[in-house]
């Protein structure tokens, strides 16, 4: 098994216009997914990521605000999980909650040291 | 208790509740005018339930407490934001809020949502605004689901909640208990507007059915909540609370799966919610301690007539009959009279019924309506009189604007053979 990170991308403008309900299905929905992602043995760690952040670049001394990116690309969490290879990774994507409401999944496999 | 069970769960619709909790709460702490921001606060601690929630995947032992953690810090931080609008009172708030003491929330919460209950149904708002303010900070229902399940546009359900909102803010509405000598007053309102919540769940119109039948949960639970926490011995509350339970039995057997309106006599009885009709009778037996009675109680009486009835012809009418004379008595309104005369023509025959029909139907405001030419075609067809039934059906289904309604009045129509 190779170790993979899901990159979860949302338009943060969406989540606040959900009404209560819609919030709830939304998350029974990932905690199903991940539970199944869990119970085989692939779930390894994940987190979401509070919407607030730094940038720091050129010699360290420019610091902006996040978030990063425009509108629906801003990352919202992260997972890291086991997968036999980049195929299984993104089919196991493919029923991913956040395609409900019009994120995207990018998919990086990890290298380490035995490769 | 199995069946309490049934009428608090609570954990069917988590995030709704704890919204209107939320809100009842942090609008109690730092006023009624800063509504709006309690409820971005309360939205925003959802939002963040619904992330670290799921990746977490386990929801914390006391949810309440760890959302008004976040959705208390959150208000803080707007509170500061909006600096203008922070006033004295405001700033010690402020200063004391950040990481609060939490409440002993089974205590405080059924008072801070009897205030909230009563201050969504002040009697400084009209009709319309009571129901939709309900909806949304009480029932943590949106925007968009309330438009979709009352069949409005979203721009105009938004307008009335502004303009609700608007004098929940003012002074008029203070988020306090009404006084005591107002208290049996005010009490009449709040049974109205959870009666008329009920019934815009309740009729059988296009729109979204299962937030309509959630409408129709969020009356019974209110109700409820009442009863559970102060108003046991209130024989019109538990008469309302009979009522709606009685109607909600026969909820999903109204409307077939093609959207189709059942006759009570097409209905399906093995279907009825046993459940809800012996809350029904509990209710309706508590109701009678007492010497008043409402209008609560008549129609309670007719909907438990319906329901306890063995089958549809089995009906007792007689008895029906006799809460129809008393409910005209209470309210001598045409539509009443309507309905008593189609459980006339079930004692007393079709004759008889159209002989009652022809002393009021010439009032101006049953002229358009569609109720009178359809159930004056019922009875007409009992008599076999095809071709009148007809036109008259006809002139019913130009009359409603309900789709449902419309369908359900072309295929009789269709069914006539004349």
């Amino acid at each position: 098994m190779k170790k993979f990170l899901y990159i979860f991308r949302n338009d943060p403008a969406t989540p606040p216009k959900m009404s209560p309900e819609e919030m709830q299905d939304h998350m029974k929905a990932w905690m199903t997914w991940m539970q199944e992602l869990s119970e085989k043995n692939l779930f390894i760690d994940g987190l979401p990521l509070a919407p607030e952040g730094k940038k720091v670049s050129g010699d360290g001394s420019v610091v902006t605000d996040g978030p990063f990116m425009e509108g629906k690309e801003v990352v919202g969490g992260y997972m890291l999980l086991y997968a036999e290879n980049l195929a299984h990774a993104t089919e196991l994507s493919k029923v991913c909650p956040i395609f409900d409401y019009g994120g995207q999944v990018e998919i990086r496999e990890t290298m380490d040291m035995e490769q | 208790m199995g069946k309490r069970k049934h009428l608090a769960s609570s954990l069917d619709h988590l995030f709704r509740r704890e919204y209107s909790k939320l809100v009842a709460l942090l609008a109690a702490k730092y006023a009624a005018r800063n509504i709006d921001l309690v409820e971005d606060a309360v939205q925003d601690a959802l939002l963040k339930a619904m992330q670290v929630w799921s990746y977490h995947h386990t929801i914390p032992d006391n949810p309440t407490a760890w959302l008004y953690r976040v959705a208390n810090n959150r208000l803080i931080d707007l509170l500061r934001r909006q600096k203008f609008q922070v006033d004295a009172t405001d700033e010690i708030l402020l200063n004391a809020g950040t990481d609060p003491a939490l409440p002993d929330f089974d205590q405080v919460l059924p008072d801070e949502m009897l205030t909230m209950i009563f201050a969504c149904c002040h009697p400084s708002l009209s009709e319309a605004e009571q129901i939709m303010l309900s909806l949304k900070l009480l029932g943590g229902l949106s925007v968009r689901e309330i438009a979709a399940s009352l069949f409005k546009k979203e721009e105009a359900v938004k307008k009335v909640i502004y303009r609700a909102k608007q004098k929940f803010k003012s002074k008029t509405i203070e988020l306090q208990p009404p006084d005591n000598a107002d208290l049996n007053k005010r009490l009449q309102v709040v049974l109205k507007v959870l009666y008329l919540m009920f019934n815009e769940g309740y009729k059988a119109t296009e729109g979204d059915q299962l937030i309509k039948k959630e409408i129709c949960e969020e009356a019974i639970r209110l109700a409820y909540l009442l009863h559970q926490h102060r108003f046991q011995e209130t024989p019109h509350l538990n008469a309302l609370l009979a009522l709606m339970c009685f109607n909600a039995a026969r909820f999903d057997t109204r409307i077939d799966a093609d959207g189709n309106l059942l006759t009570l006599a097409q209905q399906d009885r093995e279907r009825w919610d046993q459940e809800y009709i012996q809350w029904g009778l509990y209710f309706q037996q508590l109701s009678a301690r007492g010497r008043e009675i409402s209008e609560y109680h008549l129609e309670a009486g007719i909907a438990s007539l319906y329901v306890t009835a063995p089958s549809f012809p089995e009906t007792d009418w007689s008895a029906i009959l006799m809460h129809y004379d008393a409910l005209i008595q209470h309210n001598p309104s045409p539509v009443i009279a309507l309905n008593r005369a189609v459980v006339l023509g079930k004692v007393a025959g079709p004759a008889k019924a159209l002989a009652a029909i022809s002393v009021f139907e010439s009032r101006p405001d049953l002229e358009n309506h569609h109720l009178l030419y359809s159930i004056k075609a019922d009875l007409l067809l009992l008599q076999d009189e095809y071709e009148s039934a007809a036109a008259l059906l006809k002139r019913a289904i130009d009359l409603t604007g309900n789709a449902i309604e419309k369908r359900f009045l072309r295929n009789k129509l269709a069914g006539i053979d004349i």
